[in-house]
């Protein structure tokens, strides 16, 4: 309990200074539910409320980069503040703005008034746990902001009450997410039994003399808790329903945010621990390899069942499940890597190439990602069908969707020129980091990404050389939508063109706050006595 | 009062012990003197529904109403509270009167009643509590 | 251990104690064969018979009687649980591993917790999951019954479980910093309360967050339209 520092002013208005971020989003949350109160049935009301509330944080997170005062630890020690998180923290905000803006194009029509608000606040709800999760430290606030951003993605998922699809998604996304929670909850405890301490940062002092079998499970019961929120294969099943059954917004936020903020939560995780391997630490490029492993294991699957899907959403769905996968095998090298097989010598450089290519992942992923899905979403209600047959012909009918859509996917292929090709280049590069370990993976991601080219053409074939026996006729999609997918795929073309600035750039924010130096925990006794230093009134 | 030392700290837990006991004897008691003391007689008069009761229409095994479950979440919400709230009005006390911490404490937690304040709010807003 | 304390168990002050963190410890439920060692480090304990038990010193008695007590019910509960078909009986089955699970954390000397779990989890969520299934089946006497590939790989999965988990548990040193005895003084809910509003503060404020948003989430599934 670190009484001396909390009694100072000063940093307890600093340590909310420095969260300003999700405090805006929390403020926003709250004023959103209590919008009905002075406006009821409006939309513009809560829709206004939340948009500057996330506005409001995208620019408390950006004025974080001002000062260096503003990184660190906050909270004593619960949180961390770091260039790294910031940044995701902006991504996040603005994708989260992005995913107002499909809302509005694709749902607002359909969704009764009085139900925004609800609407909103799961948004930003589930927001609130992601920007915390990536700032995690602690074991504690990892579960919590896990199920903060859990809970309102049960809820989102099966917005549409009367679609039967969206319900069976929802109670499958709900029964999946509680015992995988359990299944998470159970790991911690048991890591917290066998290292006495919730920081990640301990945990990884106390793995590096030694990680004992109980740790071990507890340590494989966690990664079972983030594989379900990165829908890494053994937890995988509740990602193309849900994905299928949600209302498209919010598919493209599960699918992006969501994933993103396990990503990085994983990274800091993994990151803490590599820093802290000791020099022959073989069991730590153990949990490398096991993480390497789940990722191999989740891309080639979500690829070869994405080989048979027709209903574009499912495909995207398995595309997204490979693409965390690729994500996993970058990051397990942050842990093989971060520690050198045969020297003994840290490379503590090696934790940022690979922090800073998958954060470069990241960025690339979301916009390929709500490109793909904001032009799946204008054709399906263009065209009344997420079947890939039904794009028949529709380079004719509308070419510039037809265009924009095959950029994103050819993106998320991997395409030269776009930002997906850097996207995985820079994360072959931090493979080859690892040495043969490394050379494995990259191996097992080029066979995916040639695997994947296959279903990320066939809605192409169906655009272009596929006529359209009805006849159906040409059609203009709506300005806003295609407004977006016009910035997202000028997002690739830019990363696509400018890799190494944009790159260097993630590089920079791929700083992650040290390992601090660990010291004991006080005894039980000095606990007691500084809680008794307090002249008791009861 | 004395000093004594931790030899076992559940002694306090002895009467409960016995109340518990006391309780599940009484209702096992109870019981199995009426299955052997009791006579036991049906007819249909006995079985009838006790002076102004309603009779029962259909089977009591149905679906409930979902509005009952919001009752319920909304218990379980107010319950977590209280699980919350009780250290907090222990520890509250405990903080020197001009201590500086005293308002930060009470701020957070009073950030804490408002968000389930809020929650309820909303509920009452969205008419969920109406019974109609 | 001195035992310099000779009140006999019925002076204890109230029952509520229980609850009241100032309160002074009194040591004679030795009677049934409590004992606040912690399982874990119980490895060679000989099991006293009952006789020895009325007439031991309290502080040699070393059978944790409690501890067997809760191990029973709730072992036998979570295993009717599963072989259960009933899924009324199945709830209220879980009532009873609930009330095992506290009894644990009374003798682990985590009296809040156990209040907690018994407040919580036995009083507040196992209504929530009756009130569940009266909501969602037709029928709620419904018969569940597990096919026998189910039951294979169940069993399978579990056995492996508890294998592996009774082999770490045996091969991993009994920590000792983490499971050290609370004074006789500590006062447990007051440092909850001081850990919850400082070093916990997010885990805490965060919490409240979790709440405000599950029960809009809920509102909104259970409600029948729009209002």
């Amino acid at each position: 309990m670190n009484l001396a520092s909390e009694t100072r002013w000063e940093d307890l208005w600093g340590d909310l200074w420095m969260v300003m971020p999700e405090v805006w989003l929390v403020v926003a949350m709250c004023a959103v539910v209590l919008a009905p109160f002075i406006k009821r049935r409006s939309v513009a009301l809560p829709l206004g409320v939340a948009s500057a509330g996330l506005m409001l944080a995208v620019m408390a997170a950006l004025s974080s980069f001002a000062s260096a005062d503003a990184m660190g630890t906050v909270f004593t020690g619960s949180l961390v503040i770091d260039p790294f998180s910031q940044f995701f923290k902006v991504l996040l905000t603005l994708f989260t703005l992005m995913i107002l803006g499909l809302w509005i194009l694709h749902s607002r029509s359909q969704t009764d008034p009085a139900d925004a608000p609800d609407f909103l606040c799961l948004l930003l709800g589930a927001a609130v746990g992601m920007s915390l999760m990536v700032s995690a430290t602690n074991l504690l606030v990892i579960f919590i902001a896990t199920e903060t951003a859990s809970m309102p993605s049960y809820a989102l998922a099966g917005f549409r009450k009367r679609r039967r699809e969206g319900s069976e998604g929802s109670l499958k996304y709900v029964l999946f997410g509680s015992v995988s929670s359990a299944i998470m909850l159970y790991g911690m405890s048991l890591v917290y039994g066998a290292a006495g301490t919730l920081s990640i940062y301990g945990i990884a002092a106390q793995a590096a003399a030694g990680i004992s079998p109980l740790m071990a499970i507890g340590l494989a019961a966690m990664l079972a808790g983030f594989a379900f929120k990165l829908s890494a294969v053994p937890m995988h099943f509740w990602c193309p329903d849900v994905f299928q059954g949600a209302p498209i917004e919010v598919t493209t936020f599960l699918s992006v945010a969501s994933k993103g903020a396990a990503m990085c939560m994983l990274l800091r995780a993994l990151a803490a621990f590599a820093a802290a391997a000791p020099a022959n630490g073989y069991l730590f490029v153990g949990i490398g390899v096991a993480v390497g492993i789940l990722g191999a294991v989740t891309a080639t699957w979500g690829n070869l069942v994405a080989l048979h899907q027709t209903n574009i959403k499912r495909l995207l769905a398995y595309s997204s499940i490979s693409h965390a996968g690729y994500m996993l095998m970058a990051a397990s090298v942050a842990v093989i890597a971060g520690r050198s097989w045969e020297g003994g010598q840290h490379q503590t450089g090696a934790i940022q190439v690979v922090v800073g290519a998958v954060l470069f992942y990241i960025v690339v992923y979301a916009f390929m990602n709500l490109g793909a899905f904001t032009a799946a979403t204008l054709l399906a209600m263009h065209t009344g069908t997420e079947d890939i047959r039904g794009y028949a012909g529709l380079s004719r009918r509308s070419p510039w969707l037809a265009a924009l859509m095959t950029a994103c996917l050819l993106s998320l292929f991997g395409m030269p020129g776009l930002g997906g090709f850097w996207g995985k280049v820079f994360l072959m590069k931090s493979m080859a980091l690892a040495g043969g370990a490394g050379f494995a993976l990259i191996a097992v991601l080029l066979f995916n990404t040639l695997i994947s080219l296959y279903y990320y053409l066939k809605p192409v074939y169906y655009m272009y050389f596929v006529p359209d026996e009805d006849e159906r006729p040409a059609f203009l999609p709506a300005g806003g939508g295609l407004a977006m997918l016009v910035i997202c795929v000028s997002v690739l073309l830019a990363t696509g063109l400018l890799p190494n600035r944009i790159e260097s750039l993630a590089r920079g924010y791929a700083t992650l706050y040290p390992n601090p130096v660990i010291t004991a925990p006080p005894p039980l006794e000095t606990t007691v006595s500084l809680l008794e230093s307090a002249p008791a009134h009861d | 009062m004395p000093s004594i030392p931790a030899a076992d700290p559940f002694s306090h837990y002895a009467p409960i012990g016995v109340l518990l006991l006391m309780a599940a004897a009484f209702g096992l008691g109870n019981l199995l003197l009426t299955s052997i003391i009791g006579p036991s007689r049906h007819g249909k008069i006995k079985g009838m529904v006790y002076e102004s009761g309603m009779n029962p229409i259909g089977s009591a095994k149905r679906r409930f109403n979902v509005r009952f479950y919001i009752v319920a979440m909304s218990f379980l919400v107010f319950d977590v509270e209280i699980v919350f709230l009780y250290p907090w009005a222990i520890t509250f006390p405990s903080l020197a009167p001009d201590s500086e911490l005293a308002p930060w404490f009470l701020g957070r937690m009073l950030f804490f009643v408002l968000t389930t304040l809020i929650a309820y709010a909303y509920a009452w807003r969205k008419g969920v509590f109406r019974y109609d | 251990m001195a035992i310099s304390c000779t009140q006999p168990w019925w002076s204890a002050r109230s029952p509520i104690g229980f609850l009241d963190p100032s309160r002074e410890r009194h040591y004679s439920l030795a009677l049934i064969g409590l004992d606040p060692i912690h399982p874990l480090q119980h490895k060679a304990a000989p099991v006293p018979t009952l006789a020895q038990l009325m007439t031991a010193d309290p502080a040699q008695q070393g059978a944790p009687l409690l501890f067997y007590a809760c191990a029973t019910l709730t072992c036998l509960s979570a295993w009717a649980i599963v072989f259960s078909q009933n899924i009324v009986r199945m709830s209220v089955y879980l009532l009873l591993t609930l009330m095992g699970a506290a009894g644990f954390y009374l003798m682990l000397q985590a009296e809040f917790l156990a209040a907690v779990q018994l407040i919580v989890y036995a009083g507040g969520t196992l209504i929530l999951i009756v009130f569940g299934i009266m909501l969602t089946n037709k029928n709620p006497e419904m018969q569940l019954r597990a096919t026998p590939m189910e039951l294979g790989l169940g069993a399978l999965v579990g056995v492996g479980l508890a294998a592996l988990l009774i082999l770490a548990l045996v091969h991993t040193p009994t920590p000792g910093q983490g499971f050290t005895a609370v004074p006789a003084d500590y006062q447990q809910v007051r440092a909850i309360g001081r850990s919850l509003l400082s070093e916990n503060l997010v885990p805490f404020e965060l919490a409240a967050v979790l709440l405000l948003v599950v029960m809009v989430g809920a509102a909104y599934m259970a409600r029948r339209r729009a209002g």
